[in-house]
């Protein structure tokens, strides 16, 4: 997994927490637990969101923010066991994952892909 | 739902070594991965979690937690420590025991939040009588969360 790849992943992981922290199944769970967050979380989480996207490549960023338009929490997506782009399903050739370069998409709907 | 059958005994440690936040959720993510890489994305998004307010709510008890697009399905992991852990909980004391919840970014049923609330309950059991303390070994903890589960 190469280092612009684990950038995308940490940028949709801050989104999927922006999102999160302001539903309100999140907020009633903390509230009975007794979680409390810092009044600036949000501010917390925005400073890097700016740091990563920072370092990442400006047509690749334009890329995942088109995508994540259209695709919402769902840009940065793992190959499945058999296969399969976790997003779309869509079969990925075995050859484009493995093979050298640089962040790979799957060919159908254009999602980043990554194993794990 | 059931904890008990969520809880691998290879992701138990009861004998922590670690004694500070960091070092302390880095050890139960070994438990978790062997992959490096994985396990940089995993600790950097619990930190990040942790600094917007710590997931230590008092009297010794931790509930790390966090979204991953690391883990294919939910994970725990339990950690506990005879020393203490520096963990900047909300009543400033040491942590003993962490409760470590990770999920990836959809789950269906939103199992994250049910299990969330489900450890809190039980962690809340296991401080009576300091149950926590009483598991000598991973197969003795998992029985004892059953028993508690039985309980409710």
């Amino acid at each position: 997994m190469n280092d612009v790849l684990v950038s995308l992943i940490k940028l949709q992981q801050i989104d999927i927490a922006l999102d999160e922290l302001e539903s309100e199944d999140l907020k009633s769970a903390y509230n009975k637990i007794g979680f409390k967050l810092k009044e600036n979380y949000r501010d917390l989480l925005e400073q890097e969101r700016k740091s990563i996207i920072a370092k990442l490549d400006k047509h690749l960023l334009e890329q995942y923010e088109i995508m994540r338009k259209k695709y919402k929490n769902s840009v940065v997506v793992p190959v499945l066991n058999k296969g399969f782009c976790g997003g779309c399903f869509a079969s990925i050739p075995s050859g484009l994952v493995s093979g050298r370069g640089g962040v790979k998409t799957c060919p159908n709907c254009g999602r980043f892909i990554y194993y794990r | 739902m059931k904890l008990y059958k969520l809880l691998n005994k290879k992701h138990i440690n009861l004998n922590m070594v670690s004694t500070n936040k960091k070092d302390a959720l880095k050890e139960l993510l070994s438990l978790i991965t062997t992959d490096e890489k994985v396990g940089d994305v995993l600790l950097d998004t619990l930190m990040k979690r942790e600094e917007m307010g710590s997931t230590g709510i008092g009297k010794g008890i931790a509930i790390p937690h966090g979204r991953s697009l690391m883990v294919n399905e939910l994970v725990l992991a339990v950690g506990r420590s005879e020393e203490g852990i520096k963990y900047d909980a909300i009543d400033n004391k040491p942590v003993f025991f962490m409760f470590l919840i990770i999920a990836p970014p959809q789950d269906p049923g939103n199992q994250y939040l049910v299990t969330l609330g489900r450890v809190a309950i039980i962690c809340q059991e296991l401080l009576k009588n300091n149950q926590y303390k009483k598991p000598s070994n991973p197969d003795e903890f998992i029985s004892l969360i059953q028993t508690i589960e039985e309980k409710l």
